[in-house]
């Protein structure tokens, strides 16, 4: 079954799933609605034996950048992104390796007390992944047995890949 | 035996923290195991010992300097890394790459697997107590080092695929060496498999041990030789060809059990299919309509990629190799997210590791052939 | 100036554009793939083969001047003897003084040994792994390097970790050590060449080798360490279970000599079947073969070498019950290892090879020593190459294959030994 095919059925029963304007490219990117996330990897993963979690990542979003978004100003907006609208945006790789398809999920969290559904067992490779995007991003996943840092020690302040995040120095420094 | 006494025997629990020092986890790894005399109750893997940062670290870069950081990710495969990052990076700028740089890429990331298969092969033979097989797989991996410096400069680190093509063309006498390696190297495949692979000891502590079924395999996410070993067929190679792989003929071994043996033995399949398809490039570059050029055509030092976002992904010796690129329309990335397969290869100890005694640790954990460069970033 | 343009304009040299590379690999660098295709046309290995024809030939020609060491020594003993009368000194004095220099020397076998096995080891492993080995101590092919670790170890600081338990901690190598030494008294290294000359050498052997199992449990369990405490139970359990094979695996050898003598065992197979078979226990039909297999594995077992090292399995326990020990008290453990690998090899060279009888009527010119060293040599070899061959057992399958497999087939060919002499006589 083609992507499109799984896309009108999975948008026929969860609204809010639509076509991302920002395509990862390459891959079919849709834009899910945060609560309806955990339902639509389970029907993918039941109904169309979407059965491989390649990847869980998040964007920091922030709604005043820094110099970095400078630049981004000055360039001719070409694709439009979340830039500016101070979400974070997570990105979720799943695939059918028996067809070969592979989709991109996104969904934007506010970032202010960031907090979505784990994928905790739909895909046991969301263990790790979501507590290395909880040790970096601080997001937090709803019904995840063992979010602990992964990547950083336990004694780190802050998450590291926020845009504003400000080292602080600790004895080793 | 009564009440009491089987209570008091079950509360005999040792706690061992195997590693971060220790001398077969591959790095620093650390694993809290509780074991009741020799088998293990619990294992609770525990990365982060080598994180250095890297995505951050990519934000703070423009796009051709960071290619020095994928170098350091999985150093035992170096070639992997560059490739899939600058897959990904010319996805997102639509860079276009010469036919012949595309050979290149696919020669040597062949040939960097057979090196990094080889140090699988020599450390999985030492955690198995068999040190000899260790210095043969060095012996050859030497040579494919020497090959890699003759083309690049560098040993371990190469950044010799570059955004666009690859920093230098073969130079002259490097074809022969090549062949001369690979007609050395692939006798060499049956001498393994008489010293170790075939060994009943060897068999007795692999075959059978450390057992992944396919949909343990495909929830964990594991990838590579770790997933084809327990049935099933996805390389990336096949399933979503890049570079020239569409026009190799090569056959990706998939074996049916999931024992550490069959990972084992994926591995030294895979080697043999490696230096199949290195001839076969070497063959394709001797061609006359791909005479050597500029390897990388139009692509500026300073790239500025349109904002948007791409995914690329490359089957390297550890499995999918995967970077996610953002790009905001600045001279570095907004984010790049690296999909390390050890990383998901090392989260499944926790469940498999239950049960097994302490030397199927050491086993198993050397199957799963991990780099901690890659896990931590 | 932006810092987009600074960065532009300090990137003088274009980075993608070395089309022309360079051939950076040096000709003379060492490819195999170059020399394997003729190794007799090197001339290192010419003359490699010509240097070990030469130290053999030399070794012959040098045994067959000294002859049999007891009928040098006959001489020499009855002259001191006559010395020692001559100036008053009492006989049981003499005897006394004759008694501790036969000691001393048997002290110095243990000692020597290792220094010797320890280098020809690491020759024997660099050549089975395609490199060279020691090579600069010594000039010639590093030959004092053990000294030189010796001595190394001998300087090195003693540390006993601070939740050790220090009495036991110490005592543990010395008592690994003492039985390695005392079990040397009966073994004979050549016709009439032997310290004590036990009725019951035999039961000595085994029963003071055993002794250093406690050793080594006291050291896993004294280090404080937990790797340590996991190789020492699993040598304890290891050892024990494998002194049984290998004790049996030795009945029917005493059955078919009828004395427990080591030396009578190895005189008694003097002499030749059809006058080129020589009456060796290892040629008895099937029972010689099988018991000499159990003997052989049981005993490299018992010396805690690969593939049965699993108590210090260096991969899993990091060095199990060595692990905590440093200078010299870890190079006693290792001394004792080395001598139990020649006391193995003793063993066999008497029980299974004829001791001191030639393999061939005609090579009876070389003093008996010299073939019971030959033999042994030649087995310690074994013992080298299964180690740098084999992987490890996993510690059950190591329980599994005592019991299940070498413990039944040592007590049938007990049985079979019975059968054998029912059909001799």
């Amino acid at each position: 079954m083609p992507a499109e095919e799984i896309f009108l059925n999975l948008q026929a029963s969860f609204a809010g799933l639509v076509k991302s304007e920002a395509q990862v490219k390459g891959y079919p990117t849709w834009t899910v609605p945060a609560q309806a996330l955990r339902p639509v990897c389970d029907r993918l993963r039941t109904k169309f034996s979407f059965d491989y979690l390649d990847m869980v990542t998040a964007v920091d979003w922030p709604a005043s950048a820094g110099a970095v978004t400078q630049v981004a100003a000055s360039a001719p907006a070409a694709a439009p992104t979340a830039a500016g609208r101070d979400v974070f945006e997570l990105v979720y790789l799943i695939s059918a390796l028996s067809s070969g398809i592979r989709v991109c999920l996104r969904c934007e969290i506010p970032r202010k007390e960031p907090s979505i559904h784990s994928l905790y067992g739909i895909y046991m490779a969301a263990d790790w992944q979501e507590r290395e995007v909880y040790d970096l991003f601080g997001i937090n996943f709803e019904g995840h047995p063992n979010l602990k840092r992964v990547l950083t020690p336990e004694t780190q302040q802050g998450h590291p890949l926020r845009k504003d995040y400000v080292h602080v120095p600790d004895s080793y420094d | 035996m009564t009440d009491k006494t089987s209570a008091a025997l079950k509360a005999d629990q040792m706690f061992i923290n195997f590693g971060p020092q220790h001398p077969s986890t591959h790095g620093v790894l650390r694993i809290a195991l509780t074991v009741e005399g020799e088998v293990v109750v619990k294992a609770a893997p525990d990365v982060g010992y080598l994180h250095r940062g890297m995505e951050k670290l990519f934000e703070a870069r423009t796009y051709s300097q960071a290619l020095i950081l994928t170098d350091r990710l999985d150093y035992i495969s170096a070639m992997h890394n560059n490739l899939a990052y600058c897959l990904a990076v010319e996805r997102l700028a639509g860079v276009q790459v010469p036919l012949r740089a595309e050979y290149l890429r696919v020669l040597t990331a062949e040939l960097n697997r057979i090196a990094s298969h080889l140090v699988f092969f020599g450390t999985f033979a030492v955690d198995m107590g068999a040190f000899t097989p260790f210095l043969y797989a060095f012996r050859e991996r030497e040579m494919i080092l020497d090959l890699f410096e003759m083309l690049c400069g560098g040993r371990l680190l190469y950044s010799y695929v570059r955004v666009g093509g690859v920093s230098a063309d073969l130079p002259a006498g490097w074809t022969e060496k090549c062949r001369e390696f690979i007609a050395f190297f692939k006798p060499r495949l049956k001498d393994y498999d008489t010293l170790l692979s075939t060994n009943p000891i060897f068999k007795s502590r692999t075959d059978g041990v450390g057992l992944i079924s396919a949909a343990q395999a495909l929830s964990w996410g594991l990838s590579g030789p770790n997933l084809r070993a327990s049935g099933p067929d996805y390389d990336v190679r096949k399933a979503e060809p890049y570079c020239v792989y569409d026009k190799l003929n090569f056959k990706v071994p998939v074996a049916r059990t999931g024992s550490c043996w069959d990972r084992y033995y994926c591995r030294m399949l895979e080697m043999g299919q490696s230096a199949e398809i290195a001839l076969q490039c070497l063959d394709a570059l001797a061609a006359p309509e791909l005479a050597p050029e500029i390897m990388t055509k139009g692509v500026p030092k300073m790239l500025k990629p349109a904002a948007g976002q791409a995914y690329a992904h490359v089957e390297a010796s550890r499995g999918d190799l995967g970077f996610y690129a953002v790009s905001d329309g600045s001279l570095s990335p907004y984010r790049m997210h690296v999909r390390g397969p050890s990383f998901l290869n090392v989260a499944i100890l926790q469940e498999i590791l239950t049960g097994c005694k302490i030397a199927d640790v050491v086993a198993i954990l050397g199957s799963l052939d991990i780099v901690l460069g890659e896990v931590d970033r | 100036m932006t810092t987009e343009e600074t960065i532009l304009t300090k990137i003088s040299e274009p980075v993608f554009n070395h089309a022309n590379g360079r051939l950076l690999m040096p000709e003379e660098r060492y490819w195999p793939s170059r020399k394997w295709k003729s190794p007799w046309s090197l001339p290192a290995y010419r003359s490699g083969a010509a240097l070990l024809a030469g130290i053999l030939s030399g070794a012959v020609l040098a045994a067959w001047l000294i002859g049999e060491i007891p009928l040098r020594l006959a001489p020499l003993y009855s002259l001191a003897e006559q010395y020692a009368l001559s100036y008053g000194v009492p006989l049981f004095l003499f005897h006394l003084a004759w008694t501790v220099i036969k000691a001393a020397l048997l002290l110095a076998v243990p000692l020597v040994n290792a220094l010797f096995a320890v280098w020809w080891e690491r020759k024997v492993s660099a050549h089975i792994q395609s490199r060279l080995g020691p090579m600069y101590v010594g000039r010639f092919q590093g030959c004092l390097q053990t000294v030189a670790d010796g001595l190394k170890l001998f300087l090195k600081e003693d540390i006993v970790p601070d939740c050790a338990d220090k009495l036991v901690h110490l005592l543990a190598p010395v008592v690994v050590v003492i039985p390695a030494i005392l079990v040397f008294a009966p073994v004979p290294f050549g016709r009439e060449l032997i310290y004590a000359d036990l009725d019951i050498g035999t039961v000595y052997v085994f029963a003071v080798g055993g002794v250093s199992v406690m050793g080594i449990i006291m050291a896993g369990w004294a280090s404080g360490n937990k790797f340590s405490l996991l190789g020492g139970l699993r040598s304890a359990a290891q050892l024990v279970s494998y002194e049984l094979p290998r004790t049996f695996a030795v009945i029917p050898i005493i059955m078919l000599a009828g004395t427990l003598n080591i030396s009578a065992i190895a005189g008694l197979q003097a002499g030749y079947w059809g006058g080129i078979l020589p009456r060796w226990f290892i040629f008895y039909p099937v029972v010689g073969q099988v018991a000499f297999i159990v003997f052989l594995i049981a005993s490299v077992a018992e010396t805690n070498r690969v593939p049965f090292d699993i108590p210090e399995a260096e991969s899993e326990l990091v060095a199990g019950f060595n692990t905590e020990y440093s200078g010299m008290k870890f190079a006693l453990f290792f001394l004792s290892e080395f001598a139990y690998v020649l006391l193995s090899c003793l063993l066999m060279a008497a029980f299974f090879f004829g001791g001191g009888e030639p393999p061939l009527p005609f090579l009876g010119f070389l003093p008996s020593w010299a073939w019971f060293l030959a033999k042994t040599l030649t087995l310690m070899f074994c013992f080298l190459w299964f180690r740098w061959t084999f992987p490890r057992f996993r510690v059950d399958r190591l329980m599994d294959f005592n019991w299940k497999f070498l413990l039944p087939v040592s007590l049938l060919n007990i049985a079979a030994a019975g059968l054998l002499i029912w059909l001799i006589s």
